[in-house]
């Protein structure tokens, strides 16, 4: 029950061959007493898509898949786990050991507690499309990290893929506004996007507090700008850019863009790499004295 | 647009800038009357979801006010105030407000009459953009 | 039920815009550049998207919207006015409404209906006339003949449209169809013998083999099961199942002050939220996550038919299209059926 959908069968070999290595790794890891369960994935009840599984026993194991549809990020089921007595295993691609790697430093899950299994990845596909994801197009894997197996070397993959259309920094703030006035409209508020994120762990989320009441409740546009706002700066210098959240959208909103317009300013207002890349410290706790001044009359 | 009277936020940190809007007062300056101030201990104590929040709720700019960099009373809060407040004002303006609708700068305590200045410019560059695009209606939240 | 002649696909955007004058139309429309629909007010001109797909917002949103405001206040010197909304200022009329929508809306109104009675739900309800569109069975998720639903005529709908090639032959239900069957006239013709042939044999794809029942020894026996550790240990509690499911009704009542007035207003609310059973003294009686994803089958499954007599679920398989992890109600009720069999796989 494999689908690559546009994958060469060269490489489809290859992916094969590396989801049997896979379930025999995550079987033998749940053979061990203190295993819990294995996070990886399997294919929807459609076979069109994946979805996060967690194997439980060896005979479980059978069902994780990897392919090129294999877009959820098994990370970011952690920090709920992070109470659990025993081993969790967790299999991730590039941008997923990002996430793990910024969960770990912000202690949301303890590195003794985890097997991590590394998985190259060669890029994934949109299962409508056929198309390489956008976000692959910005993959980077993260430098020296510390898997107890992988499946092969764990390098940023050399792809050629387009970033996704439109290019906010284009437009004129006529053109933005009427941009996100539309978007804003297809927002439900259902709050997915931020319940998927790896990065939303917070106890209590700022959008659920009712002392003080950050958010009002009204749904209009106001809010919604709020609500759009400050989920992307609270992942600002976090996101790793993996496109769940938008991918989670029932209303396709175009929120990744917002999470990519912060990278890209991060990248070029202060030369940050991208979170979960190296050990360095986050975006928004450290600063530089040369730091950029673009506010008026910043120094006399 | 010279009658439109804007709702403007100021922070301001104890230890400089809100000093120095004192120092205004003591030179007779008189505050723009549009404008209300609030007392932060630091810049740096101004989050984010604050800004936001005020320019979703019907305010039509917010200035941030701190000492200059390198005179933080805490040492390092403007930095940060810095940083934060380049990656709001990108986001800010990628989500279609104008770009000087929120805006950092540093006065001193010393520097009343650069207070005055710095407010009253901020003020006549607001007047000037017009309402903000999400005004809401003043009197029951909702959106005219 | 009465056959009262033949439309053309193409007539029917006029038929709306000379509605439109008397009543207000709602009908499925386009949305977004992705082929989504949904259902909003027809204006002249506009064009309709009926059939082809499901709105991802069920028919409720027309008669419980996501955001309703109750009242709005104002206060000056001395006097705080408080004016009450009106929940709607025209008859209305629904077109292309399906079957798993319509069924939806007689167990919402069990809720809405019932002592005490709530009036701009009755209102909104009264004053609009549904017309189905027969549905031919809009995706694979759809199972609605599972759960017992004819989603060819199904009960509640006032009209039903019933395709046929190149225009529907319509059907009067009720006295309200009938009412507005005479507006429709202009448009209509008699239909030919096949077209009726046609109507008369007209069947769906929807599948009848989803499995709603309870485990062997009924829901009380898995109510502390393991298996919903595994039902909900993918989930991410995002409540979209809710908000997409047209049988899920509960909301919330929310006040906001913004200067000198404000409103009420109510909201639809999830029991997929950790907030759904926060108590104002800050305790929440159901705190863990796979509680809540165990109430919200638990209400569909057993409370719901307990109370009104139906299960609260009526196969449209939304809520496995809208999920981030593709999880319905069908894989959840075998997934519970299943681990009594085989308790530990
Ligand atoms: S960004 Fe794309 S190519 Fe890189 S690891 Fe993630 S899914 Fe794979
Ligand atoms: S997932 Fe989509 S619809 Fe839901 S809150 Fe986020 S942007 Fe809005
Ligand atoms: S904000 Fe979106 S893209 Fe960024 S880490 Fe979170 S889910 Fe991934
Ligand atoms: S539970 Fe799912 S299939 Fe059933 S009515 Fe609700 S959304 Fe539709
Ligand atoms: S005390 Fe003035 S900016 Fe920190």
């Amino acid at each position: 029950m494999f689908h690559a959908i546009r994958t060469p069968g060269r490489m489809r070999d290859q992916l094969k061959d590396m989801q049997t290595r896979l379930r025999e790794i995550a079987a033998a890891f749940l053979e061990r007493p203190d295993a819990l369960f294995f996070i990886g994935w399997e294919m929807t009840p459609d076979e069109k898509e994946t979805r996060p599984f967690f194997a439980r026993n060896p005979r479980q194991a059978q069902r994780l898949v990897w392919n090129d549809l294999c877009h959820p990020n098994p990370a970011s089921y952690l920090p709920r786990l992070r109470d659990r007595e025993g081993m969790i295993g967790v299999a991730v691609k590039g941008c997923d050991a990002r996430a793990l790697r910024e969960l770990i430093r912000a202690n949301q899950i303890e590195r003794k507690n985890l097997f991590v299994l590394g998985i190259p990845c060669t890029g994934l596909v949109d299962p409508n499309t056929g198309a390489i994801a956008s976000r692959c197009a910005e993959c980077q894997y993260p430098v020296d990290f510390d898997y107890d197996e992988t499946l092969g070397p764990m390098e940023t993959p050399a792809l050629t893929v387009e970033r996704s259309a439109p290019d906010l920094d284009a437009m004129s703030l006529q053109q933005r506004r009427a941009f996100w006035k539309q978007e804003l409209d297809k927002c439900i508020r259902c709050d997915a996007c931020r319940k998927i994120c790896y990065g939303c762990y917070c106890p209590e989320c700022i959008f659920e507090m009712s002392d003080p009441k950050w958010a009002t409740n009204r749904g209009d546009l106001a809010d919604k700008i709020f609500y759009h706002a400050v989920r992307a700066y609270h992942l600002a210098g976090r996101c790793v850019g993996c496109d769940e959240c938008a991918r989670a959208c029932p209303m396709g909103v175009r929120l990744d863009l917002l999470n990519r317009s912060l990278r890209d300013h991060a990248k070029e207002m202060f030369s940050f790499d991208g979170a979960g890349i190296t050990d360095e410290k986050p975006l928004l706790r450290t600063f530089s004295t040369e730091d950029p001044d673009p506010f008026f009359g910043g120094d006399e | 647009m010279s009658d439109f009277e804007p709702k403007i936020l100021i922070f301001a940190c104890n230890w400089c800038s809100y000093a120095g809007a004192d120092m205004a007062g003591v030179s007779r300056y008189q505050m723009p009357p549009n404008c209300r101030i609030i007392r932060v201990m630091c810049s740096a104590r101004v989050r984010p979801e604050q800004v936001i929040s005020a320019l979703t709720q019907g305010l039509d700019a917010v200035l941030v006010l701190g000492c200059h960099p390198g005179d933080c009373h805490y040492t390092e809060g403007n930095y940060l105030t810095r940083r934060r407040g380049i990656m709001l004002k990108n986001l800010l303006e990628t989500m279609g407000f104008e770009k000087n609708r929120f805006q950092v700068n540093w006065v001193s305590a010393a520097e009343g009459a650069r207070f005055a200045q710095v407010v009253s410019e901020f003020v006549e560059e607001i007047k000037a953009l017009g309402p903000s695009h999400v005004s809401r209606d003043k009197d029951t939240g909702t959106h005219a | 039920m009465t056959v009262i002649g033949y439309m053309k696909r193409s007539a029917l955007e006029g038929v709306l815009g000379d509605i439109s004058d008397k009543l207000e139309v709602i009908a499925p429309l386009p949305s977004g550049d992705k082929g989504a629909v949904e259902l909003r007010r027809f204006e002249k001109g506009a064009q309709v998207s009926i059939g082809p797909v499901k709105p991802m917002l069920p028919l409720k949103t027309i008669f419980l919207p996501p955001v309703e405001q109750i009242f709005r206040f104002s206060k000056s010197e001395n006097e705080t006015t408080v004016t009450a909304s009106t929940p709607i200022t025209r008859d209305r009329v629904v077109f292309g409404a399906l079957g798993c929508d319509i069924a939806a809306l007689a167990l919402i109104d069990e809720v809405f209906l019932r002592e005490p009675v709530d009036e701009a739900y009755r209102e909104r309800r009264t004053r609009t006339t549904i017309v189905a569109l027969a549905c031919e069975g809009q995706g694979p998720e759809c199972f609605c003949a599972s759960v017992g639903i004819d989603p060819v005529r199904p009960g509640g709908a006032d009209v039903v449209m019933i395709p046929v090639k190149d225009g529907f032959i319509v059907e009067t239900i009720t006295k309200k169809g009938e009412q507005l069957g005479t507006m429709l006239q202009g448009a209509l013709r008699d239909p030919t013998g096949p077209q009726k042939k046609t109507a008369r044999s007209f069947t769906s794809t929807s599948r009848s083999d989803v499995d709603l029942s309870a485990p062997a020894g009924g829901w009380s026996a898995v109510w502390e099961s393991e298996a919903w550790e595994d039902a909900s240990a993918r989930c991410i509690g995002c409540g979209i199942c809710t908000v997409v499911c047209p049988t899920c009704h509960c909301f919330d009542v929310h006040d906001e002050r913004h200067g000198n007035g404000g409103e009420r207003f109510r909201k639809w609310d999830s029991c997929m939220a950790v907030n759904f059973t926060m108590m104002a003294h800050g305790e929440n009686p159901r705190p863990q996550h796979r509680a809540r994803v165990r109430q919200r089958y638990m209400h569909k499954l057993v409370y719901f038919p307990e109370n009104h007599g139906a299960v609260a679920c009526v196969g449209c398989g939304r809520c496995a299209v809208a999920c981030p992890n593709r999880t319905g109600i069908g894989e959840v009720a075998d997934r519970m059926r299943e681990r009594e069999e085989d308790s530990n796989e």
